[in-house]
């Protein structure tokens, strides 16, 4: 196949598919401008710079590299977004392509496809990583000393720019080849494993001891990765378990609801433990970011106060950034279900299945699996904290924590609940898709 | 040796006779059993028949009656008779125009009796869809109604088609479910 | 040689047994109707030997060619020049006109664009909508979109065109061109014709008929 029938053949044309290959070269944008980011920071040399006029994290010799590798560290996690964007299923693109496999497309010409696919998209992404940058840059520098982790832009910046687009482009094709290998029909849900419950029940309540008794930092850290591991198939059951009860309600959009919950308790138990485990680790680093700023420890200044604030703020963008490749994940699982279904959700319409339905549908079925993770996670998060054995006067009281702990797990039911109102927005088109009629007539 | 051509009245009655002797009356009742929702069978037309098949030796009285009238008359069928009803029953139907009474009355009279209906079915698939393609190789005549006519011949055979097609299937359906 | 073998082909949906070994030989030239009641297995039988559907067991060869012994890249490539597919409808790419939707086989071959879109616009002549080469499908009726699939399927110049209930979607007039250009084109070739139908006019212009019933071959009638 010639490249002017690839290019004629991949190009995205529905407006679910263009969603879909904006919200990758968003991310991917964001992932090239933290990408030249990076190398601005690496480009300010060796040796300690002035306080005066960086930030300490950029000013200080040791302290500079570490910057400049959670930059890239930032930037693989946007990446990762982009590829989990990627993956958003398309009842028309999936179409599309039987069509093509019809007319005699190969498996490899459909890798191609996607291929070329997916690196124009990280083309796109590359040549948008310039005005993220630079809006990023104004942003950085607009806040106070401390916190201004880009130290400006440089012409410099202009042939760095162009490289990470190469960079950008070549990796949107890695991934895209990766992607179209494992485009497969959804496998039926595996059985669970029942015995294993008593096991993990033992070993959270294990887990949960050791944490509270230990005042070791590496078992602190060992449990909070722990956790979330042992966590993993118990949020599939339960998310399972959740979804078999509503099933028998009798609001209509609450069954459909829990009945995809069931057929996709899976993966989205998967990513429940994935955004479960994001609320841990930001609830211990605003637990620790509320001790500073509430209570002082009697020996920091207000320069380190700044710093430890940054540093927070720093990681808490980061696991961000988790949350929502977790959270694109979710919806990668719902739209795939649109895709294998769209046979039987286009025969709904007889019934008066429309797309503000089922959106309701999926929003319910979003809520489920993202909420109560996020709000138990940080609820666990900040209240492991409190345990710790403080000085007296040092730090806050316990009922200062454990109302800063509820609050931040009201905050992350609410943030599950509007990220799921989002993913509704978002998936209108893919709805649109699935309930066509079309679907009814494919081979 | 007169055989009765066309709508096979004769055949249709030593079918009607071959599970045993009957007097005019219980073959003219068996016919109407066999064909509900059609124009019942006449009793002078079952007299005749009767009388013919039983001049040709396809059927025998068995005995005359006290009142000697033809309503009191016992006819059997013959072997020779039961040997044409076979033949009668197996080969299909030559489809043309006013063809479909006859093929009806062969398959009611073969399940009827026991023959093998779905072999005699397939028969006349095959026949129907031969002459349907013996009618559209070639375009008709293009005067006026010589179209009209070979539609209406088409449109017929198909709609024979559509019923042989599930007539078959019930037959089959039902041969399966008693084995 | 035949030009299309199909022997002991067995397809199941989940438990559901669609094909129960099924087998059929169809010489070049000839034209074969494959007939049955909805749900006997026609349509799959035919997807089966398109390559749309992998049967669980039993072999596919074109040509002679045993199919499963190719790699998967060879057996695309056999498949797109050797067996051209007709299906009742949703077969075109909906956003590629015409002339390039049946210019798609040759463009997956490799061929220069220019050159395929003549082919193209050759066979859409012969089918008799060249007009509306340049319109996408969602612009025409169904009739004329029928015509471009069909003529999809024979500008490679195939062995075996297969057609799934090619006339379903159309009306009588329609449906008869259709058949007359599918007719004309593999007759004039030698390629063989292989119908699934539920129409007995169509079927009686083949020259045999297979009959299916619950997935297995109900009884053959030869009609030439």
């Amino acid at each position: 196949m010639r490249l002017s029938t690839a290019i004629l053949l991949s190009r995205s044309r529905t407006p679910a598919d263009r969603s879909r290959i904006r919200l990758t070269t968003v991310a991917v944008g964001l992932a090239g401008a933290l990408l030249i980011g990076a190398f601005r920071i690496a480009r300010l040399g060796p040796g300690d710079l002035s306080i005066a006029k960086y930030s300490n994290y950029l000013a200080e010799q040791g302290l500079r590299p570490g910057v400049a590798v959670a930059f890239v560290v930032l930037a693989l996690l946007a990446a990762g977004l982009g590829g989990q964007a990627l993956r958003i299923g398309v009842a028309a693109r999936e179409r599309r392509l039987s069509m093509l496999r019809l007319a005699g497309a190969s498996p490899q010409h459909v890798r191609q496809l996607a291929t070329i696919d997916a690196a124009l998209a990280g083309l796109a992404g590359g040549l948008l990583a310039a005005p993220i940058y630079l809006a990023m840059s104004l942003a950085l520098s607009a806040m106070p000393r401390m916190a201004r982790l880009l130290p400006g832009v440089e012409l410099w910046d202009l042939p760095v720019w162009l490289g990470v687009t190469l960079v950008t482009t070549a990796a949107g094709a890695a991934i895209g080849w990766l992607l179209a290998a494992e485009r497969q029909p959804a496998e039926s849900t595996p059985p669970f494993d029942f015995s294993v419950r008593p096991a993990v029940i033992a070993g959270s309540a294990l887990a949960g001891i050791v944490v509270i008794l230990s005042l070791r930092y590496f078992t602190y850290l060992g449990a909070l990765i722990a956790v979330p591991i042992i966590f993993l198939p118990v949020a599939s059951q339960t998310l399972a378990r959740v979804g078999r009860r509503l099933t028998r309600s009798k609001d209509p959009a609450t069954m459909l609801a829990g009945a995809r919950l069931v057929a996709d308790a899976r993966s989205a138990g998967r990513t429940s433990a994935l955004l479960a485990f994001c609320g841990l680790a930001i609830g211990v680093l605003a637990n620790g970011t509320l001790n500073q700023l509430v209570a002082g420890s009697g020996i920091s200044t207000p320069s380190d106060e700044s710093f430890y604030l940054t540093g927070f703020s720093f990681g808490v963008f980061g696991l961000l950034l988790i949350a929502a490749t977790a959270f694109t994940a979710l919806l990668v699982g719902v739209s795939d279900q649109l895709v294998d279904q769209r046979r039987q959700l286009a025969c709904l319409t007889a019934l008066g299945v429309d797309a503000r339905f089922l959106r309701r549908v999926i929003q319910r079925q979003l809520v489920l699996a993202a909420s109560p993770a996020l709000a138990i996670g940080l609820l666990v998060g900040s209240l492991v904290t409190t345990a710790r054995i403080q000085a007296p006067g040092y730090g806050m009281s316990v009922g200062t924590h454990v109302l800063a702990a509820v609050a931040l797990a009201t905050a992350g039911a609410v943030l599950g609940l509007l990220g799921a109102v989002l993913a509704g927005f978002l998936l209108r088109n893919h709805l649109r898709d699935a309930l066509d009629p079309e679907n009814l007539r494919a081979a | 040796m007169c055989i009765v051509v066309g709508m096979a009245t004769a055949e249709l009655v030593l079918g009607l006779l071959a599970d045993g002797p009957a007097h005019g009356y219980d073959v003219k009742r068996g016919h109407d059993t066999w064909f509900p929702d059609s124009r019942p069978l006449a009793f002078g037309q079952v007299y005749t028949t009767l009388a013919r098949l039983a001049r040709d030796g396809l059927a025998e009285v068995v005995d005359k009656g006290s009142e000697g009238g033809p309503e009191r008359t016992v006819y059997a069928i013959t072997g020779k008779g039961r040997q044409h009803l076979t033949d009668w029953l197996t080969d299909p139907v030559q489809p043309a125009w006013g063809s479909a009474d006859e093929m009806l009355r062969k398959l009611v009279a073969a399940v009827r009796t026991g023959s093998d209906a779905t072999g005699f079915l397939a028969k006349q698939r095959a026949s129907h869809l031969r002459r349907i393609r013996e009618l559209t190789a070639n375009p008709a005549d293009d005067d006026p109604t010589s179209p009209l006519v070979r539609d209406y011949l088409v449109a017929h055979l198909d709609a024979d088609l559509r019923w042989l097609d599930n007539a078959l299937e019930r037959l089959t359906e039902q041969k399966e479910s008693r084995r | 040689m035949s030009a299309l073998d199909l022997r002991q082909i067995k397809y199941a949906y989940r438990r559901n047994l669609a094909l129960g070994g099924v087998s059929l030989s169809v010489q070049p030239g000839e034209v074969v109707a494959i007939t049955g009641a909805s749900g006997c297995g026609k349509t799959t039988l035919l997807h089966c030997a398109a390559g749309i559907l992998q049967p669980q067991s039993g072999t596919v060869s074109v040509g002679g060619q045993d199919l499963s012994l190719l790699s998967e890249k060879d057996r695309s490539k056999y498949r797109r020049s050797l067996i051209g597919v007709v299906l009742q409808f949703g077969q075109l790419v909906p956003d590629l006109s015409l002339a390039d939707n049946v210019a798609l086989p040759l463009l997956l071959d490799g061929h220069e664009r220019n050159a395929a879109r003549a082919a193209a616009l050759e066979w859409l002549d012969k089918v008799g909508v060249a007009d509306e080469a340049d319109a996408v499908p969602a612009e025409l009726s169904a009739g004329q979109t029928q015509r471009a699939a069909a003529a999809r399927a024979l500008v490679t110049g195939p062995a075996v065109v297969l057609a799934d209930e090619p006339t379903g979607s159309l009306d009588s007039r329609a449906g008869q061109e259709l058949l007359d250009v599918l007719l004309k084109a593999t007759r004039d070739r030698g390629a063989a014709l292989v119908m699934v139908t539920h129409d007995n006019v169509l079927a009686a212009v083949a020259d045999r008929e297979i009959r299916l019933r619950d997935g297995v071959i109900q009884h053959e009638v030869t009609l030439s």
